[in-house]
Order: structure tokens, then C-alpha cells, then sequence
């Protein structure tokens, strides 16, 4: 079986995750995170984890963005507020985070950079630099991320489910659009949508106080590859819970945790009217192409 | 203040040796594999050689780009290049594996291992990981600010290098995949479609359009220019000050690398505003984009944004290159690369002395006839210039 981690939405899915088999969760604050829709105020991470552990739920942080040397204190105020010994786990992009936490703490520290760890080589020496488990770069089709599961195992966690972020930047993108072209609109925390004149594809975005984020136009699905990916060895899968509905969530962790069938899944999600794909799952990216159609 | 190094650009041999001509203290460039800028002209092994021999005897470091962030079919042949770039003394590479690093440190004895920009060092503690695995040199994020450059480097922990001019990616470096996405075309492994430089329709929730027709959504940066804080950078013990632009042309760099050149041997002395507003105007004349100063005094709001256009026009036209000069006659000898004819407004620029005027009044063509004008890219004619002039030296159209 492959144990399905996600980001909550809110305090009532730990007690509903859990019940669908759910045994780690993550939580963040809108200072650790980037490009992430739920977060929690610092002050009541606290009760999120006495939650969790009155029920035997591994809670962890999420810290998924780089953070710049000028925030270095911020970073430890929180770590300090939250308990840096509380979590079950943490998930780190910054390897600067993932270094520190390692020197304070034995906790356990996953590392996902998003777009980096694309080889069995680098997942590998992560794993002799101190993190616990590693999530392999995004892009890469299903068949290069079943040969790092294959060599690593129980230390790989992959994406199963969800809109696959494709680009944050730093910048306020949306924000400053707004600027150039005199309209007020509020750009944090709501979603937006683009299309690109070319194509056909309505790509996501969303804004945060740690800049822009753009998402695929599909939500990218390995329901029907779960026996593949059980027979390389995948014991941890990952979903993306932004813009996804909490009912859809748990349809897709039940799935995973074997407890209803791929019918009934596909089922369940078509009454969501979202758009399933393969990302680039099946689909190699060159390094060079004749032209850009 | 430690001696700062300046590092360019380079896409083929000849545009190595303007660079080092121009005041590049270093200049990085490609291999025909495991570089990121697919596109860029790149080098053979034979180039690589003659590249290291021309800069050493011109007292310049060549660094070698394997940046790359490889898949596991990528890494077949890694192990005998970096032991050849070792052989023919490259002084550095330029990684963004880990993996990269390891390897290098376990094949090679001396070749000096730079960490690319693609892996997003944004502070201090992250340097200290990275020393720990055996990188000798960071090359930091574009996003960290002046203060974030001067904290870290404080701490004195590993070299530092910084982006002073040139395009910036807006969104983070090594973590962009639109253009996988859109275009199939693999950002982190040299083929980047540019995809954050399109325009795209902004919808709220219920699809209802929010942008402005003339002037659509774009994420297409202006380029960097950071010629404000030179000084700031140099007095924080930054080791290198790195020109981006591996495909941009030898005009570009002797403009741009021949300013930076004079304005950091300027700096050393003391910060002036004159001298800043001088390169500025220097710099103005081979730009392609309009730049800004990046995220060094702040994240940048929408003036650091081109919408609705995708660069600038180049005010100064590149007319030639002297090839030599007969004070006695003042003729000088030169390789044409745009039209020009008499009458016409010149300068001629060198890194040796200062920028001087003069009027077209002469021409002698290939043949030896007498023109009004010239129009033949790479044909050698005679003009006459009323100043002397180097070899090297270029010269450009002025704007009237």
C-alpha cells in the first residue's frame, strides 16, 4: 500500500484524514510557505498538534520556499513559537533549512526542491546529507521516477494527485500587473486564471506575501499507475491539496489506501468536474526543440 | 576590499577573446554538452584548449559551464569530460548537481567547483552545506537583496558571486518548468522557451476577464543592471561580479564588460555618482532590454516589468572592429559588420583609452575605390579617423 501524505485545509481534516488512513499530514504558516492556499496563524499550530497527537497523527511543517538571509530570524522565531522539536517531520525546499534543522534536531526531515533532485545520484547523496526522504523533481516522466523508486525506495516520496506548481517567482507577478495597469484588485490569496493566446490551456496562479505561483491547467493523476508504482517499491505518495475540494482529497487518499476501487474513485471525481491528466508523466522535455509551436 | 573579479560571458572563441580584451577578469562558457544554454554557440574541446591557453596568457581565468540539472541518461560521459577539462587546466566548473560535485571532487585533483545560480542559495546556512559537500564558490540567487548579499558574505564562509548585469529570470532559477509544460522544451537543461516572456488573458474565478486588452498579463523581467551598488558589492567582499549573456554578441560584451571594467577600477578608489551615470550611458548603447536594479534594493514592483514589449531598440548601431591603424596616414583598417557611409556621426570605443567622436569623411573599399558607402557584413575597408585607434578597438554609429 502507498501511504498518502497531503497539506491540510483546515483542523477538522486531521480527524477526517486520519479516518481514511492517513497517518502524516503537514501544516504551515503564510511566513514558512509560498504558493501554498492554506495556512494556519503561528499561534494555533500548537492546537493543530495537541489534535494530532490525541489521535496518534504524525503532524509535520512545511517550510516549501527558500528563505533569504534577511529572514533567517523570522524563521527562528517561528521554529521557536511552533517548538522545533514538536513536529513529527518536517518538509524543507531550502537546503540551508534542511542544514540548520539537522544540527538543531534528530527529526526527521524530508527535502523537496521541486524541480532539482532529478537523478538517483543527487535523491542519493540528499539522503547522506541528512534528509529522510526525498521528492524527485517534478518534470521528470513516470518511467525516470520509478528508477530512483526502484534504487531508493522507502526514502522517495512522489506526487500522486493535484495541480503541479510550474513556476513561483519571488515577485509579486500578479500585483505588480495590476499596478502597471491602474486597476485595485486584490491579488493575494484568491486564485486566478491564464490563458496564453497561443493555446487553449487555462493555467492557474495564486499570490502570497512570498510572491507568485503558477500551476499546470489539469490536475495531474496516477490512479491507474498505483500497482506500478507499489511494485517499485513507492511506500509514500504526495498529493497537492491547493484548489482541491476536501472530499476530493479523501476520495483519492481511500483510493491508495485500498479501501475502494479505481471505479469508484473516477466516480467520485467526476461529480468535481476536474480536469485529470498526466502532466508530464508520459511525456519526456528535450533540451532542445525546432521550434516552439 | 578584496581584489573583485570581473566574470563574463562567452558563447564562442571569438567573443571569449573580446571579453578578456574588453577587462573581463574571467570568462565562463560552455561545452557542447552539460551546459544550460543549449543554444548558445558552445565550445569543442579543442576551442575549450585554446580558450584556457588565450586567457592565461592574458592573465584571465576560464570557467566551464555543467550546469545542468541532470537526469540519470545525462550523466553517461560526465566522468571523462570533467577529467579532459581538468587536463587542458580549466581553472573552474560551474555545476548545479550535487551529484556534479561529488563526481568532480572523486575524478579530478585541482579543478575548482562553482555552484551555479540554478540551486538557489539565498543564505548563509545553505553556504555552509555546500562547503561541507566541497563546493569552493556560490554564485548567489538573483533574489537575494543588498542586505541579504552583505549578511552572508560577513560571515565569510565561501566565495561569493553575484549577477551585475544582464536577463534575469523571474521566476526562481532551477525551479521553473513552464517551459516543460508549454512547450515541452526543458528549462533546467538548456531549453527554455522563455515562456514567463508571453502574454497571457488574467480571469478572476468565474472566468471573468481582468486584464487590459493593449497590455496583457506578462512575467518577462526587465534586464539587471547594478551598476548602483558596484560599490556596495566591492566593499562587502564579494569575489565576482558575473555578466549574463552567453549568447549575446561580441558588440554586447566590449560595451558591456569594457563599462563595468572602468567603472569597477573606478570604484576602487572611491564611489562616484559621475562615474555610475558614465557607464550608464556606455551601458545604454548595447542593451537590448530595458534593465533595472533587481532585487537589490527591493522585490521588485512592476517597473521591473516589460509589458506589451519584449525589449528595446539598440540606440547605437555596431558599425566595425579596427584591425590596425597607420598613424602616419590616419587610415584605419576594419571589418565592416553594419552599413555605414560618409557623413555619418561615429565613435569609436576601446578598453584601452576613452571614447572619441569623429565624422565618416572617407571610405576605401575592398576593391580600393573610393565609396560613399559600405554595406557588406565581414568586408575589410579603410576609413579615416582623425585620432589614433588600437586593434580591437570597435566603433559604433552615433545617435543624433
Amino acid at each position: 500500500m502507498i501511504e498518502i501524505m497531503t497539506h491540510i485545509h483546515d483542523q477538522d481534516q486531521i480527524l477526517a484524514l486520519k479516518s481514511s488512513g492517513c497517518h502524516r499530514l503537514t501544516v504551515t504558516t503564510p511566513f514558512l510557505s509560498s504558493g501554498i492556499e492554506h495556512t494556519f496563524d503561528l499561534d494555533n499550530i500548537s492546537m493543530l498538534f495537541d489534535i494530532a497527537e490525541n489521535i496518534d497523527l504524525k503532524l509535520g511543517i512545511m517550510i516549501n520556499r527558500l528563505i533569504k538571509e534577511t529572514e533567517w530570524t523570522t524563521l527562528l522565531d517561528q521554529l521557536h513559537v511552533i517548538g522545533i522539536t514538536r513536529p513529527s517531520f518536517y518538509i524543507v525546499s531550502d537546503v540551508g533549512v534542511l542544514f540548520y534543522l539537522k544540527q538543531q534536531t534528530d527529526i526527521p526531515v524530508y527535502f523537496h526542491s521541486d524541480t532539482t533532485i532529478a537523478n538517483q545520484y543527487d535523491a542519493s547523496l540528499m539522503l547522506e546529507h541528512g534528509t529522510d526522504i526525498v521528492m524527485p523533481a517534478r518534470e521528470l516522466t513516470l518511467e525516470k521516477k520509478l528508477q530512483i523508486i526502484k534504487s531508493l525506495q522507502a526514502n522517495i516520496m512522489i506526487p500522486v494527485f493535484g495541480y503541479q506548481v510550474m513556476s513561483r517567482s519571488y515577485r509579486p507577478l500578479l500585483n505588480n500587473y495590476f499596478s502597471q495597469i491602474e486597476k485595485n484588485i486584490p491579488s493575494k490569496h484568491n486564485l486566478f486564471f491564464f490563458k496564453e493566446d497561443q493555446r487553449d490551456n487555462i493555467y492557474l496562479g495564486y499570490e502570497d506575501d512570498h510572491g507568485f505561483s503558477m500551476f499546470t491547467d489539469e490536475v495531474m493523476s496516477l490512479l491507474e499507475e498505483k500497482q506500478q508504482l507499489e511494485d517499485a517499491g513507492l511506500t509514500l505518495g504526495w498529493i497537492d491539496s491547493n484548489f482541491l475540494k476536501e472530499e476530493d482529497i479523501q476520495t483519492v487518499i481511500e483510493y491508495f489506501h485500498d479501501r475502494i476501487t479505481l471505479e469508484q474513485t473516477i466516480s467520485r471525481l467526476t461529480n468535481s468536474n476536474i480536469k485529470l491528466g498526466k502532466g508530464l508523466n508520459y511525456q519526456d522535455t528535450a533540451t532542445i526543440k525546432e521550434e516552439v509551436k | 576590499m578584496r581584489q573583485v573579479e570581473l566574470l563574463a560571458p562567452a558563447g564562442d572563441l571569438h567573443r571569449l577573446k573580446t571579453a578578456i580584451d574588453y577587462g573581463a577578469d574571467a570568462v565562463y562558457i560552455g561545452g557542447k554538452s552539460f551546459s544550460l544554454r543549449a543554444r548558445a554557440s558552445n565550445f569543442d574541446i579543442d576551442d575549450i584548449k585554446e580558450a584556457v591557453m588565450y586567457a592565461h596568457d592574458h592573465g584571465a581565468k576560464v570557467y566551464v559551464t555543467v550546469n545542468m540539472i541532470p537526469h540519470q541518461e545525462d550523466l553517461e560521459g560526465l566522468s571523462d569530460y570533467l577529467k579532459v577539462l581538468e587536463s587542458i587546466q580549466v581553472d573552474a566548473i560551474i555545476v548545479a548537481s550535487l551529484h556534479v560535485v561529488t563526481l568532480a571532487k572523486q575524478v579530478t585533483d585541482h579543478l575548482e567547483i562553482h555552484l551555479s545560480t540554478q540551486l538557489s542559495s539565498t543564505n548563509a546556512h545553505a553556504l555552509r552545506f555546500y562547503k561541507k559537500v566541497g563546493v569552493d564558490r556560490v554564485v548567489l540567487a538573483r533574489e537575494c537583496s543588498l542586505t541579504d548579499i552583505k549578511q552572508i558574505t560577513s560571515q565569510d564562509i565561501l566565495p561569493t558571486e553575484v549577477f551585475i548585469h544582464g536577463g534575469m529570470c523571474v521566476n526562481i532559477s532551477g525551479r521553473c518548468t513552464l517551459s516543460n509544460h508549454m512547450t515541452f522544451r526543458d528549462a533546467n537543461r538548456g531549453g527554455c522557451a522563455q515562456s514567463c516572456r508571453w502574454k497571457y488573458e488574467c480571469y478572476d474565478q468565474n472566468m471573468q476577464p481582468l486584464h487590459a486588452p493593449d497590455i496583457l498579463f506578462s512575467m518577462s523581467s526587465k534586464d539587471l543592471n547594478a551598476t548602483t551598488v558596484i560599490s556596495d558589492l566591492m566593499q562587502a567582499n564579494v569575489c565576482s561580479l558575473k555578466i549574463e549573456g552567453r549568447m549575446k554578441s561580441e558588440y554586447y560584451l566590449a560595451t558591456v564588460v569594457g563599462a563595468y571594467r572602468k567603472l569597477i577600477d573606478g570604484m576602487r578608489n572611491n564611489k562616484d555618482d559621475d562615474l555610475i551615470s558614465v557607464t550608464n550611458i556606455e551601458l545604454s548603447k548595447a542593451e537590448n532590454r530595458a534593465t533595472f536594479s533587481g532585487f537589490y534594493h527591493q522585490v521588485p514592483d512592476h517597473h521591473g516589468h516589460l509589458y506589451g514589449v519584449n525589449g528595446a531598440g539598440v540606440t547605437q548601431e555596431f558599425l566595425g572592429v579596427i584591425m590596425e591603424y597607420d598613424p602616419l596616414t590616419q587610415m584605419a583598417t576594419m571589418q565592416v559588420r553594419n552599413h555605414f557611409e560618409t557623413n555619418m556621426a561615429c565613435e569609436v570605443f576601446g578598453p584601452h583609452h576613452e571614447n572619441e567622436d569623429f565624422v565618416m569623411t572617407k571610405i576605401i573599399n575592398s576593391d580600393g575605390e573610393h565609396v560613399d558607402r559600405v554595406y557588406k557584413p565581414m568586408e575589410i575597408v579603410q576609413i579615416k579617423i582623425p585620432f589614433n585607434v588600437d586593434p580591437k578597438d570597435f566603433i559604433r554609429k552615433r545617435s543624433t
